[in-house]
């Protein structure tokens, strides 16, 4: 099934691009913890090594995915969707939590996050599911698709981890895009999202309305588009300071502090505002390796995991956060053409489903670090620390290069 | 099939969203970078304050009168700043922390301490909590007691753990200086306990009582009843904190040496001059009496018996004999009107008027030391001049100043307030003051094995707001010296407002001559008389 010929065939600046990102992830890990393990008295190598072990594990899963065909995925596909599930019903009663959420599952002598491998899962049960239709054509497929995403979606937002249940969104989303769904119904289900983060500035929603109008009227949409698309979302609009009358006050603080971080810059909007002052602080070339005084003093908790970039940002400056960046471009850049270049379907979708994911994680991610996005719990693939994530990471460029491997029907 | 056009699309939306990402990174590293460098130096750096060890007080053999020692305070943080309790022992400190985990906060801080409680009180002072001198000598040279505050500038984080090598700048801080005072607490302990005694036989309100080294103007003891303890001086009336010899009072007969003194110097009198006993006499519509019927002897008495018997008539006919100016000019020849500068804040420059606005019986007052006022500490030093050939000596409070390691010393004293009378009138003075103790109002004053010289006072006390005296109110005092040879040792007894005997030489007399002979023997200063 492989052969070291084939190798040749799997994509050289996919290799790049994932290798350099975790070098430059294990650097900056070791940045944000040294000093601060020393100071606590304990092993300053703690981090590092553990994610030594993680990517350890990881590369297993790369020459695994590397090794299949990707199609053999498919037919596993309702397996592996299956697993997960259970994985993520087990994380609801036994699960060790973090930062107040579920997020943990304990086997054996390793601890990892479900609701990660749940985002390869939903790519793979979503391909599947899109390789073989069309077109949505039934009240019944459309009701499958559904349940392919609510599923797992309300399981994780129950931990609660609002970060995976939006990449669930972006995930189905770009797949939908990758699938040829109609341009209706991206609209139909993009243009509400935006609706609802608009409404609070009333004219700034309303100007949002006159474009969406714009945009149909140029489309030429017919008549019933017009009057779902334009009644969903002035239906949410309208819809939205009720349903907000109804929560309670906390609730309703909560969503406030993750939609404007600096309303409370002690509160809430600490984390956020910390990771700004540090990005911002390391101007062009950066303070230095482990001489970031944002990083090293820990001004920002989570920095090894959730906020790796501001490490980078800060120590290596705008260099070395736009080479990182470009690394990611390149990576997505890659993935999307190995999609392209995919003979078949599942191929295709896998690739355009795993391009999606982690092209959001990276905006999520930085956009949180940059404070143009709220905080919410979204590693940065293949940088920060964490076992589950790296594993992710390294099975979706297996996946990855699996696809661009046997891209051609015979080479031997 | 997923169409080329849907995957460029997607890639195309990436590429969007990763420019926005890109922009941004421009905006806050390199357009905004000067303002975030701000924020992040500023959040960093931590000011550690380093808090001076404030000086201690010593007396003049080095032992200690005020130190500071280590003590814990507690204070909370929850809903801001707030003390819990201050300056409590270690173990109290952390018991009370213990109360409530995680609310309470135990830091060191020093506090001050007076390990021999009340004794010279007013003079040493006290310090605040905040270790600032507020009174005495701890307020007055609280500018060497205090040290300087230094500060370290670091980084640290929001926990309040430094940045490893990150300090930036050091300024250390300085210890206080120790002062050293003249004082000496054992002959500060028999002045206060011999003074307190007859406070209380007298039933008077105050008194003070000071001993002073006759040629250098050290004060040995300073002494003012009541007191209150500075270790818990908070719990004393105000007015208790301030020393007594501070204020002015008018110095009654004890003042008639000066009016004697100048007639001498001025050669207005001599020893051998002749004076007219007179019961009363008229000057400017007063009558000046003597405040006791005198035995008179003829038709004249001598300058000696005049001051011997503190003959009212015999001192107002010195004091017409010199007239205003030359009188005004010897008195401030005295070093009375100006501040002795012996150590203090808050001396006061007494009262002494210029003579062109004398009223006409003022110079007549002023000879027996009534409408002039003076500190005890002035008069001690004008005094002091008959001891010290004509000279007067500086009252000093303070021996030396000396950092803790004892590199830098400065050592005070030794100086004089100029050349009061010749030696001649300071010796005849001598003579004058010996005689006033052998047969006159002083014999309470004598001792056994030591000449003395000395003068009684027994002034009316001036009704407040300074509009004539009070009637039946007194204050008696005695100052002197010995031994008479080369004295060592002035003494300024004065009891504010006795009640029964109201005389200066029943009233002073008697504590003079204890802690005279007390002080002498204790100085092992050798005996004159067999």
């Amino acid at each position: 099934m492989i052969n070291f010929r084939m190798l040749k065939l799997s994509d050289p600046w996919l290799w790049f691009s994932a290798g350099a990102l975790i070098v430059i992830g294990f650097t900056a890990i070791f940045s944000a913890t040294y000093q601060l393990q020393i100071k606590a008295d304990l092993d300053p190598l703690i981090f590092v090594k553990r994610q030594f072990m993680s990517l350890l594990l990881a590369l297993t899963g790369l020459c695994l995915f590397t090794y299949f065909d990707y199609k053999h995925l498919k037919k596993a596909a309702l397996f592996l969707y299956g697993f997960t599930i259970v994985l993520l019903v087990a994380i609801l009663f036994t699960g060790s939590s973090a930062a107040g959420a579920q997020r943990w599952l304990q086997l054996g002598p390793v601890s990892f996050q479900p609701s990660e491998l749940s985002k390869l899962t939903l790519i793979v049960a979503l391909a599947a599911f899109f390789s073989e239709r069309k077109k949505i054509q039934s009240f019944w497929q459309a009701g499958y698709l559904l349940a392919l995403v609510g599923i797992p979606f309300l399981l994780i937002f129950k931990q609660p981890d609002l970060g995976t249940a939006l990449v669930f969104f972006a995930i189905l989303l770009g797949l939908l895009t990758a699938a040829e769904a109609s341009p209706r119904l991206l609209i139909f289900l993009v243009t509400p999202i935006i609706s609802i983060l608009l409404r609070p500035v009333v004219h700034l929603w309303l100007v949002y309305l006159l474009a969406v109008a714009l945009v149909l009227f140029l489309t030429r949409a017919r008549a019933r588009d017009w009057l779902l698309i334009l009644g969903i979302n002035v239906g949410v609009g309208i819809a939205l300071p009720y349903l907000w009358g109804m929560l309670k006050a906390y609730q309703r603080q909560r969503i406030l502090a993750f939609l404007n971080p600096a309303a409370d810059p002690y509160g809430a909007g600490y984390h956020s505002l910390q990771s700004i002052i540090a990005v911002g602080g390391g101007g062009f070339f950066g303070k230095g390796f482990m001489h970031g005084t944002q990083t090293q003093l820990q001004f920002i908790p989570e920095q090894h995991s959730d906020f790796i970039f501001s490490v980078m940002a800060e120590e290596f400056g705008f260099l070395g956060a736009a080479a990182v960046l470009a690394l990611f471009a390149l990576l997505i850049w890659r993935a999307l053409v190995i999609a392209s270049e995919s003979r078949d379907t599942i191929g295709k979708l896998l690739a355009s489903g795993i391009a999606v994911m982690l092209g959001f994680h990276v905006f999520a991610n930085m956009g949180m670090v940059i404070g143009i996005l709220p905080v919410v719990g979204i590693p940065l693939p293949f940088m920060s620390f964490g076992g589950t994530s790296l594993f992710v990471g390294l099975a979706s460029v297996g996946i990855l290069q699996s696809i661009s491997m046997r891209r051609h029907k015979i080479i031997f | 099939m997923p169409t080329e056009k849907r995957i460029r699309l997607l890639f195309i939306l990436f590429l969007i969203l990763f420019a926005a990402i890109l922009i941004r990174l421009f905006l806050l590293q390199i357009v905004q970078h000067g303002f975030f460098q701000a924020r992040s130096l500023e959040q960093r750096t931590r000011i550690i304050n380093l808090s001076a060890n404030r000086g201690d007080i010593l007396d003049r053999n080095g032992e200690i009168l005020a130190t500071s020692i280590d003590t814990y305070s507690v204070f909370t943080q929850k809903g801001g700043f707030a003390w819990v309790a201050r300056k409590l022992p270690r173990a109290e400190a952390e018991e009370l922390k213990n109360t409530e985990p995680g609310r309470y906060i135990v830091l060191k801080e020093k506090k001050r301490l007076y390990p021999k409680g009340r004794l010279a009180a007013q003079t040493i002072g006290f310090a605040g909590s905040d270790n600032q001198g507020l009174s005495g000598v701890e307020l007055a040279w609280d500018k060497y007691l205090k040290g300087k505050a230094g500060r370290v500038v670091t980084e640290g984080d929001p926990g309040g753990r430094e940045l490893y090598g990150a300090v930036r700048e050091i300024d250390p801080s300085e210890d206080g200086l120790s002062v050293t005072l003249t004082i000496d607490k054992n002959i500060q302990f028999i002045a206060e306990r011999e003074l307190e005694a007859q406070i209380r036989r007298s039933s008077a309100i105050d008194g003070t009582l000071i001993v002073m080294n006759a040629k250098s103007g050290e004060i040995l003891a300073l002494a003012s009843k009541p007191d209150f303890d500075p270790n818990d001086y908070k719990k004393a009336v105000p007015r208790l904190w301030r020393s007594r010899c501070l204020d002015p009072y008018e110095p009654g007969s004890t003042f008639k040496l000066i009016t004697a003194a100048a007639g001498l110097e001025e050669k207005v009198i001599s020893l051998d001059s002749k004076l007219k006993a007179l019961d009363s006499l008229e000057i400017g519509g007063r009558i000046i009496k003597n405040s006791h019927p005198i035995d008179w002897p003829g038709p004249t008495i001598s300058v000696s018996l005049m001051l011997e018997q503190s003959i009212n008539t015999g001192a107002v006919q010195v004091g017409l004999k010199l007239g205003p100016e030359r009188f005004y000019d010897r008195i401030r020849k005295f070093g009375f009107g100006e501040r002795t500068g012996f150590g203090l804040d808050g001396e006061s420059v007494g009262i002494v008027r210029h003579w062109r606005r004398w009223y006409k019986p003022d110079i007549a007052m002023m000879t027996f030391g009534q409408s002039i006022a003076v500190t005890p500490i002035q008069l001690l030093s004008a005094v002091s001049a008959f001891a010290n050939h004509g000279r007067l000596a500086a009252p000093t409070l303070i021996k030396k100043i000396e950092s803790q390691d004892g590199k830098f010393v400065k050592v005070f004293g030794g100086e004089s307030r100029g050349q009061a009378v010749s030696d001649k009138t300071a010796a005849a003075m001598k003579t004058l003051m010996r005689n006033i103790v052998l047969s006159g109002s002083g014999r309470r004053a004598q001792l056994k094995r030591f000449s003395v010289g000395g003068k009684t006072g027994t002034a009316q006390k001036s009704a407040p707001g300074g509009r004539g005296y009070l009637k039946g109110r007194y204050i008696a005092s005695f100052i002197g010296f010995a031994p008479l040879a080369e004295p060592e040792i002035v003494v300024l007894v004065i009891v504010n407002d006795p009640k029964g005997s109201i005389w200066g030489e029943s009233v002073c007399g008697p504590v003079f001559k204890e802690v005279v002979e007390y002080t002498l023997r204790y100085l092992n200063v050798k005996p004159d008389m067999l």
